[in-house]
């Protein structure tokens, strides 16, 4: 009868003992690089990969200069945009918004684009352009910079060169802050999968 | 079988579950490693190169905006040219080093010393656009001489151009019977390079388009651009017609770049220069304006004067920076010639 029990016990504790191993083992190896999670590396290398060829396929083209003049001079605030002054659904209807939205919108990935520049007193501030909520952890960024000089001009929002010089602009976000140059803009792009 | 007693039997199958358990606990973690080193290994670059580089990239288009605004503004003599740019490389890498401070690299960007080569900027900016002609008009329709001896500037690391930053605004353009040509011909020789432009260019948008040929000594090939507005930027040295690469005037199998196998030093001439309007700019590198021989060109910009434009002025051509790049994992120290809109 003891001898009975005891097996049984046994038996139990060692199917358990066996479960819980390979159950621990399964566990450490869940989630790997390759796996469908959010957390991957792999995807993230492609997103940052994408982000930065978008970025400098535009800077070859002029497009990074465009999307950062592309200033509604009376209304002070980007073409288009809302009162909130930044877009939310559509990009700006630049090269660079438009290479943006085929590269990401299309794959279910989401973007924000921040133009960050000197104030005069010497502080970086950085302003959105387009915003689509908070980067999730994995968010990916890259970024280019872009020269302004003091003539400059601001583009209409079918793309035209206005008469507008940064120097003569009033509205314009980013102050002049050198003596050669008007001011450095940084353009950063921040992709997320949703 | 030994005689194993029931204490003895469940020893033994608990030492073998324990072995068990280990076995799975090691090979979890080898799989892991495999897996982490495959992660470390699909990871681009990791010491960051590309920044640096990227970066190398943006550094010269800042400077060359502060070389492109020095020649408009500070024109009055080489030395106000020199400090003008100074002062852009001077924002440009107060600038970039806050900037890339952030991404936790320091970036210094200055001149070389005595790596200034100057020039001339001769210029056609009139509102509305004019015919390609010199300053009084007199030889018109006649082929005349825009620039005399431009020479080429030789970096070490490759043969450079003499000519940059040649861009046509064209508003009318000449028919296919009498083409506007713009001729790059060898300095006391017969090699020439030879751009002919016509096209349509009218109120409807619809059919317009504009045609480039290129004839260098060795042979023709030209590129026709569809253009959807009354008037066309064609960039002569950097290659675009509209904005559109154009291969005749690119590297590539023909390499029809600006002024290819004329030599070392050349004329720009053009002809037919009646036919189209618009306006223009091309910086060359060459003797100091000031004692060049330039007969149909103002020496400077008089906007009371019909008749002023073209005009020419001191130019900065091309100059050299020390760019530095220093970040935890990196650091990179280079030259970078400078010279925006230069074929290559």
């Amino acid at each position: 009868m003891d001898r009975g029990q005891a097996h049984t016990l046994e038996g139990v504790v060692a199917a358990l003992l066996l479960l819980a191993s390979v159950i621990f083992a399964l566990q450490m190896t869940a989630v790997t690089p390759l796996s469908a999670s959010t957390s991957s590396q792999h995807i993230e290398n492609q997103q940052r990969s994408v982000a930065s060829g978008v970025l400098s396929a535009a800077a070859e083209r002029d497009g990074l200069e465009e999307t950062v003049l592309y200033w509604n001079e009376s209304d002070g605030d980007f073409h288009n945009t809302s009162s909130i002054g930044y877009y939310t659904s559509d990009p700006p209807n630049t090269t660079l918004g438009s290479m943006l939205s085929r590269s990401f919108d299309q794959e279910g990935i989401s973007y924000n684009l921040y133009v960050s520049f000197q104030s005069p007193s010497g502080k970086t501030i950085q302003n959105r352009v387009v915003y689509r909520g908070v980067p999730s952890d994995n968010a990916v960024s890259a970024s280019r910079t872009v020269t302004l000089t003091d003539d400059d001009r601001l583009y209409d929002h079918d793309l035209r060169r206005t008469n507008v010089t940064l120097n003569e602009s009033s509205s314009f976000y980013a102050q002049d802050v050198g003596t050669g140059v008007y001011n450095v803009v940084r353009v950063e792009v921040v992709a997320w999968r949703i | 079988m030994a005689d194993l007693g029931s204490r003895s039997r469940g020893q033994l199958i608990l030492v073998a579950a324990f072995a068990l358990a280990v076995t799975f606990v090691a090979l979890a973690l080898v799989v892991n490693s495999a897996i982490f080193t495959e992660n470390l290994a699909s990871r681009g670059e990791t010491g960051g190169s590309g920044d640096a580089l990227t970066l190398r990239h943006d550094v010269e288009r800042g400077v060359g905006q502060s070389i492109a605004s020095a020649n408009v503004y500070n024109t009055t003599d080489q030395s106000a040219l020199q400090q003008g740019v100074d002062r852009g490389i001077g924002d440009v890498n107060t600038a970039y080093s806050k900037q890339s401070a952030a991404d936790t690299a320091i970036v210094n960007v200055s001149r070389k010393s005595g790596s200034t080569t100057y020039g001339s900027r001769v210029v056609q900016n009139e509102s509305g656009g004019r015919v390609f002609g010199p300053d009084n008009d007199a030889l018109l329709s006649n082929e005349w001489t825009v620039i005399y001896g431009v020479e080429r500037v030789t970096p070490a690391s490759e043969p450079g151009n003499g000519t940059r930053a040649f861009r046509m605004n064209v508003s009318e353009a000449p028919t296919a019977a009498t083409p506007f040509t713009v001729r790059a011909e060898e300095y006391g020789g017969s090699a020439e390079w030879r751009m002919e432009l016509y096209g349509d260019l009218d109120d409807t948008v619809s059919d317009n388009e504009v045609t480039v040929t290129i004839t260098k000594p060795s042979g023709s090939e030209s590129c026709t651009v569809a253009v959807e507005e009354e008037y066309t930027i064609v960039d002569v040295t950097s290659g675009t017609v509209a904005g559109e690469p154009c291969d005749a005037l690119r590297k590539g199998s023909f390499d029809g770049r600006f002024s290819n196998g004329v030599g070392q030093k050349y004329n720009i001439t053009y002809a037919n220069g009646d036919q189209i309007k618009g306006n223009y700019s091309l910086v060359t590198a060459n003797n100091s304006a000031a004692n060049m021989d330039a007969p149909n060109l103002n020496d400077s910009y008089d906007a009371d004067d019909p008749r002023a434009s073209p005009y020419v002025t001191e130019a900065v051509y091309d100059v050299t920076v020390r760019y530095v790049y220093q970040s935890p994992k990196l650091e990179y120290e280079t030259d970078v010639r400078v010279a925006p809109g230069e074929p290559r």
